[in-house]
């Protein structure tokens, strides 16, 4: 089987600010033409991740490869291929949406046609064809991450970094932005996207690592990471008026390895077996125990994290 | 790319409100409040207008002063408006203000109410005449015309000498011009430059903030371009200087408006001005420049640093300036707002412009050290924390 290549390789990076160690001993290998995923809470060292292989970051110790390069501050070559968007907004204040675009995309692309038709290409792809004169202070939020993205993307790199785009946004800019990651994704570019939002990166991502504390936790496909768990299903019943023995008679049904108590929701955690909702209706039944709504989900990268690092990926 | 960058950071710049204000607003609001503080004491130093002076003829007297004074009198560029009255009408001119002194044929005497800039010309006229007496009076003798008192009829070299005497006179007028009214008046508007130049470092700052990965996101992605920094640097600071050299041009202009007359060294006081913008930027993007300061901070430092230099120059209190001119001359050969000011002054003092182009390439070459300084100081190819 041919190899990928590489369009990242990250080996054994260190990251020290003064006495706090921000990545330690980090590995990382992005694949040409995925989208890779960094998952973790925040604080655990994405941003670090990410600007120490933008060269905007110095680091301890580590190697750096970007396209089988060393990669430098002035790795112009590099850069040249490189897109991206940062977890702030990073535009002109005083330019507007079209000017904004144009100045970062002048700076890639000589060409004036061919830079009109980027710039054009670039607004039209984040919709926001009917802002092109506005200045930043009169958009929205939402808007603004879009403006943001259009800037990183113009020039139309091979790969292109995305710091939590979605935080802080309304829904329907989100949505916006997931798909137009996709789809830059399905015109060639390789897409390394951090954030802490399990649900998109689970969405998005063909590959995922989810990071904390500045080290791998796990690594893999979305399925593979959700075998890593025992969780093969969690139910949640809303109960009313249960006892304390009650509870102790759920726990000791087959494949049931955790039983938790949250606001009114029993909550049973299962490692196996079938047929599990019936079991627990008719014990409800049995013990005629009054409920309310039940739902069942099945494992989410929150379960592979909480079993590997014992806590919540969100609190 | 250099006009690429060139053009986007003049729209920048004409759109960032705060540094217009202090570019374009800052002079002309300055220049007004001079223009009513001080207005009226250029109406009465115009030394282009007439002297008004009143003469009291002797009989019998040689006709020599009465003579000049005349000349002196006549044409477009008359230094003097004589009235030749009798002594009792004369006191009573002098009384009432009307005239500034009081000419004696009897004596050559001079008689004025108090010292100012006009009785000290008057006085050197008369001191000229009394020079040229002698000569003058065996010119008159060796004609064998009677003498009228047409000018006509005058001889042709006497004409040619009291001609001369006109000129050394108005020479004078002119030295008087510089040094009196120009160091009253217009000093305080040479220090609006100055010190407008000095502020030109606020849009200079922020502009090199914003090249800067560790201050805000911004700085971060135009980190990542595949644009050489001191490419940038270089386009930006030039963008900036048109603009802020624009908003010194039309200080001047408003001045100018004004009513104050910089004649023929408008082309020099553009030069200082240019040089003087220069200096003004480099400061800013030497503050900029500085790492973990936050905007506001820099703000503060550009302020600080244009009051202090300005304080040191004497463009707010008087005093210090000569003080260090005592003790610490080097602080006045290198302070910025002294480079600018004093070049100013030796526009109207000094016939040569030593002084002037001693100190803009002074200016041009702290320009070009602190530019350098601020490059090594931005270029750091990675940074510690963002
Ligand atoms: N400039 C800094 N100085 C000190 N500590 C920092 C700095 N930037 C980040 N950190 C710390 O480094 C760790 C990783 O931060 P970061 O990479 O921003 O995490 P993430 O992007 O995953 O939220 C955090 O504990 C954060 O507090
Ligand atoms: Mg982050």
């Amino acid at each position: 089987m041919a190899e990928k290549k590489l369009a990242i390789k990250v080996n054994g990076l260190v990251k020290r600010y003064k006495e706090l160690l921000a990545l330690d001993h980090f590995d990382l290998e992005v694949e040409e033409g995925e989208i890779f995923g960094l998952l973790g809470p925040n604080g655990s060292g994405k941003s670090t991740t990410m600007n120490c292989i933008l060269s905007l970051l110095s680091y301890d110790s580590g190697e750096i490869e970007v396209f089988g390069q060393k990669m430098n501050p002035d790795s112009y070559d590099l850069k040249r291929r490189i897109g991206v968007v940062m977890q702030n907004v990073a535009v002109f204040n005083e330019l507007t949406v079209y000017e904004n675009v144009d100045y970062f995309c002048g700076l890639y692309v000589t060409d004036k046609n061919l830079r009109k038709q980027y710039v054009e290409e670039a607004i039209a792809f984040v919709g926001l064809e009917d802002y092109k004169k506005f200045l930043p202070k009169k958009l929205s939020g939402g808007l603004l991450r879009r403006l943001n993205i259009a800037c990183g993307i113009a020039h139309k790199p091979e790969l292109i970094f995305f710091d939590e785009p979605t935080v802080a946004v309304d829904p329907q800019s989100r949505n916006n932005i997931l798909e137009g990651i996709q789809k830059l994704n399905e015109q060639g570019a390789t897409i390394v996207y951090t954030s802490h939002y399990m649900e998109e990166v689970e969405q998005l991502c063909n590959r995922i690592l989810i990071m904390d504390k500045g080290r791998k936790v796990a690594q893999g496909t979305k399925d593979e990471l959700k075998q890593m768990s025992k969780n093969t299903e969690t139910i949640r019943v809303e109960v009313f008026g249960i006892t304390e023995e009650q509870v102790a008679q759920f726990k000791g049904l087959a494949h049931i390895y955790d039983v938790q108590m949250e606001d009114g929701f029993m909550k049973l955690s299962f490692d196996g077996g079938s047929h599990n909702l019936i079991r627990i209706m008719e014990l409800l039944k049995n013990e005629d125990i009054k409920y309310g709504r039940v739902t069942s989900e099945l494992p989410t990268l929150n379960d592979v994290f909480l079993e590997i690092t014992g806590k919540e990926l969100r609190d | 790319m250099f006009g690429h960058i060139f053009k986007n950071a003049i729209k920048v710049a004409v759109r960032e409100k705060t540094s217009l204000f202090w570019s374009f607003i800052f002079p002309i609001v300055l220049a007004t409040f001079m223009f009513i503080a001080f207005g009226n004491i250029m109406e009465k130093d115009e030394l282009f207008h007439e002297i008004p002076v009143a003469f009291v003829k002797e009989e019998g007297a040689s006709l020599g002063l009465s003579y000049m004074l005349e000349a002196m009198g006549e044409g477009e560029e008359a230094m003097l408006s004589v009235q030749t009255v009798t002594a009792e009408e004369a006191q009573k001119l002098l009384d009432d203000k009307k005239v500034e002194g009081i000419i004696y044929e009897d004596g050559c005497k001079l008689v004025v109410l108090k010292e100012s800039m006009n009785s000290t010309i008057l006085e050197e006229i008369l001191l000229l005449y009394k020079q040229n007496e002698t000569v003058m009076m065996d010119m008159l003798a060796s004609s064998t015309m009677q003498l009228a008192e047409d000018a006509a009829s005058v001889p042709g070299d006497l004409e040619e000498l009291v001609k001369g005497m006109t000129e050394r006179a108005t020479y004078y007028k002119e030295v008087h011009f510089t040094e009196g009214s120009q160091n009253k008046y217009y000093n305080y508007f040479y220090a609006i430059f100055a010190m407008s130049c000095l502020f030109a470092s606020f849009s200079a700052m922020s502009s090199i903030g914003r090249i800067q990965a560790d201050c805000g996101a911004l700085g971060m992605r135009r980190n990542m371009v595949p644009t050489h920094k001191m490419l940038t640097i270089v386009a930006e600071f030039t963008a900036l200087l048109l603009i802020q050299f624009l908003a010194e041009v039309i200080a001047l202009g408003y001045m100018a408006l004004l009513g104050m007359d910089f004649g023929s060294r408008i082309p020099f006081i553009l030069l200082i001005l240019f040089f003087g913008v220069s200096i003004g930027l480099a400061i800013g993007t030497i503050v900029g420049s500085v790492k973990k300061i936050p905007e506001a901070g820099k703000v503060g430092i550009c302020v600080a640093v244009g009051m202090v230099l300005s304080v040191l120059a004497d463009l707010c209190v008087g005093g210090l300036k000569h003080q260090l001119e005592l003790h610490a001359p080097i602080i006045n050969r290198i302070n910025p707002a002294a480079l600018i000011t004093d070049s100013f002054y030796s526009l109207g003092v000094y016939d040569d412009y030593g002084v002037l182009f001693r100190n803009v390439a002074t200016l041009g070459i702290e320009t070009v050290i602190l530019l350098v300084i601020a490059y090594l100081m931005v270029k750091k190819s990675r940074y510690k924390e963002l």
